[in-house]
């Protein structure tokens, strides 16, 4: 199964990103996949620079990984279906937001964010 | 019939029960439908049967405010009028654009869209459309694989367009000319219309051509279908008896100049192929495809003009330069061939793109623009080689016009991702909610609105529901000069309509 155009998932991940949360996440909670599939790794690391430059408040792994929707499914098929699901009802309510042009959902920036926190490592 | 002005002698007196000023797609619809009436209907035409550039030059004036193209080439000025070079894309308004909008300030028609029904479906028939059918279920029995985006009903629907490859002017040249009820007079520009000492009626038109002829046209009533600028600036320039202008006793001819904004707003990225026929178009080809519009629904609770967005590949659209910037030679010939030339280049590079672009498409506005009275047409201080003052054009866009085109994507953005379809990019212009203005780069459609807006009271408009001038008995104004709101579409579909209706209210006068 090929989860990420960008490649995301044989990005090798410190250490410390799976010691942040005891309950542990899967490495395709960062990935943003619908984004994967339409931009660059490089515009997703943009896109999430500029989120957390808008949301300074969420500028930690640990409070981004706590505002993503709880990733505990074993596979990576349950954790994309349930991000999928959440940027879904994201859009749905309204709750998007548009960094650099793009209209985004609250989830999928989060990810991005989370994708340019795990790059800059 | 056909006489050319030029070659009569000076000072001739031409007589009929009605005369139409101007023949593009307004005169000649009119002159069309008496064309088997007992009536003797004089048809003028400022220009030829085909383009002289000295005519062209008539059409000369000087531009401020939102970059505009050159009047010159704006519109064309000869038999046929503009239909010598458009595009025939035809889609009739909506329902909401006849209604009073309270967020749309100046909005209302003093008729409905039903007035019009009848009408636009006579209007097909003229413009050589299919029938009058605009609703998606009908083109989807009839064409195939039109497959349109998930999107959810209440919020965007899809608007059918037709198109139409009329060019007036090879199209009607011969019935016209051969016909006993219509007098077509070409190289006779109306240069002044003339009242009798009540002011409350026209007597009779000055005509003039380079040859250095005038003539008179008497008439029981007076149509000036002569385009919305050249219609204004006669209104204005026959000011010998009414020094303000003809018409004008409220201060609103040449006010509300409305035009269709048409910019390239956005980018709609798909993950993967969506095979669809439904919005693309080929000239000549296509007999109906679609564009994204926002419905009533969510333009009442946004409080938002009403637009559409049409889709372009990417990969081409990044490419080719804005109209604004290619149709910038007086010359209509210069500036058409500019602007093709830099299409085929941007095709030519496209075919070169690779990679995600492939699936991606160039959202284009197409919007109506609020009614602003700041938007004018007036008279310059310069005079053209008739002696007629040219017209100016300040062009003005309002806040309520940048914050519709932004919802509009904004709204498409929120459905592209609710329905997994694709994720939607805001062109630069768009991303700062405090920016107000337009970018150069912002493009008309060369449609010419509003500027002897219709409305039942004469403080409000220039002409009434049946589109005659108020005060003045027997003058009337066809054509996009009388659409209080500019809708999405492009407008001559709706004014063929409007001038359809007109020519049906003459006949009950005459």
């Amino acid at each position: 199964m090929v989860y990420s155009a960008l490649g995301i998932t044989s990005v090798a991940l410190p250490i410390w990103y799976y010691n942040k949360d005891s309950s542990g996440y899967h490495e395709l909670v960062i990935e943003p996949e619908f984004l994967s599939h339409i931009m660059d790794g490089q515009s997703i690391d943009e896109i999430g620079s500029h989120y957390l430059e808008l949301n300074p408040g969420e500028s930690s792994e640990t409070e981004l990984i706590s505002l993503l929707p709880e990733a505990d499914a074993t596979t990576g098929d349950g954790i994309i279906q349930k991000i999928r699901q959440e940027i879904v009802a994201n859009y749905t309510s309204g709750d998007t937001i548009c960094i650099d042009g793009w209209v985004l959902s609250r989830t999928e920036a989060r990810q991005c964010a989370l994708y340019s926190l795990n790059h800059k490592t | 019939m056909h006489t050319d002005a030029r070659k009569l002698p000076n000072q001739s007196v031409i007589t009929g029960d009605i005369c139409i000023v101007g023949a593009g797609a307004a005169g000649i619809s009119i002159a069309l439908d008496w064309m088997n009436s007992d009536y003797n209907v004089v048809l003028l035409e400022g220009g030829g049967f085909d383009y002289d550039d000295k005519v062209q030059e008539l059409y000369n004036g000087k531009t401020s405010g939102q970059k505009y193209f050159p009047l010159k080439s704006a519109r064309l000025h000869y038999f046929g009028g503009t239909t010598g070079h458009w595009a025939g894309m035809c889609s009739p308004m909506d329902d909401l654009d006849f209604k009073i909008r309270e967020w749309v300030p100046n909005s209302g028609w003093p008729i409905s869209k039903k007035d019009l029904d009848p009408y636009y479906a006579k209007a097909q028939e003229t413009l050589q459309l299919g029938p009058y059918k605009y609703d998606y279920e009908y083109w989807d029995k009839e064409l195939p694989d039109l497959n349109p985006f998930p999107f959810k009903k209440e919020v965007v629907w899809n608007k059918m367009w037709q198109f139409s490859v009329a060019h007036f002017g090879k199209e009607y040249k011969n019935p016209i000319v051969k016909s006993g009820q219509i007098h077509l007079y070409t190289y006779a520009n109306a240069i002044d219309l003339r009242l009798d000492s009540t002011k409350k009626h026209i007597t009779e038109i000055e005509v003039a051509n380079h040859s250095g002829k005038r003539h008179i046209v008497k008439a029981k009533h007076f149509i000036m279908a002569c385009g919305t600028i050249q219609n204004t600036r006669m209104l204005l320039a026959s000011n010998t008896q009414m020094p303000q202008g003809i018409g004008n006793q409220n201060d609103l001819v040449g006010r509300y100049f409305q035009e269709h904004l048409e910019v390239a707003s956005a980018e709609l990225w798909l993950p993967k192929n969506f095979p669809t026929n439904l919005y693309s178009w080929t000239y000549g080809e296509t007999k109906a495809s679609a564009e994204l519009a926002i419905t009533e629904r969510t333009q009442r609770e946004h409080k938002m003009l009403n637009g559409t967005a049409s889709l372009e590949p990417l990969r081409i659209a990044k490419h080719a330069k804005p109209r604004m910037e290619t149709w910038q030679d007086n010359d209509p010939r210069k500036s058409s061939e500019n602007m093709f030339a830099n299409w085929r280049e941007a095709e030519k590079l496209g075919k070169k793109e690779t990679g995600n672009i492939e699936r991606a498409y160039a959202l284009i506005t197409r919007i109506e623009q609020a009614p602003n009275p700041n938007s004018r047409v007036t008279l310059g201080t310069e005079k053209d080689s008739l002696g007629v003052p040219r017209a100016n054009l300040h062009w003005e866009l309002t806040p309520l016009d940048k914050y519709s085109v932004r919802k509009m994507y904004q709204i498409l953005g929120q459905q592209a991702g609710l329905s997994e379809i694709g994720r939607i990019r805001l062109n630069d212009f768009l991303r700062d909610e405090n920016d107000h203005t337009f970018p150069d780069s912002t493009n008309g459609g060369w449609h010419h609105m509003g500027t002897t807006r219709m409305s039942d009271d004469p403080k409000k408009g220039v002409v009434d529901a049946n589109c005659k001038v108020h005060g003045i008995s027997n003058l009337f104004i066809a054509g996009a000069a009388c659409f209080p709101t500019s809708g999405a579409p492009n407008p001559t579909l709706t004014l063929t309509a409007l001038s359809l209706r007109l020519s049906d209210h003459v006949k009950g006068l005459v």
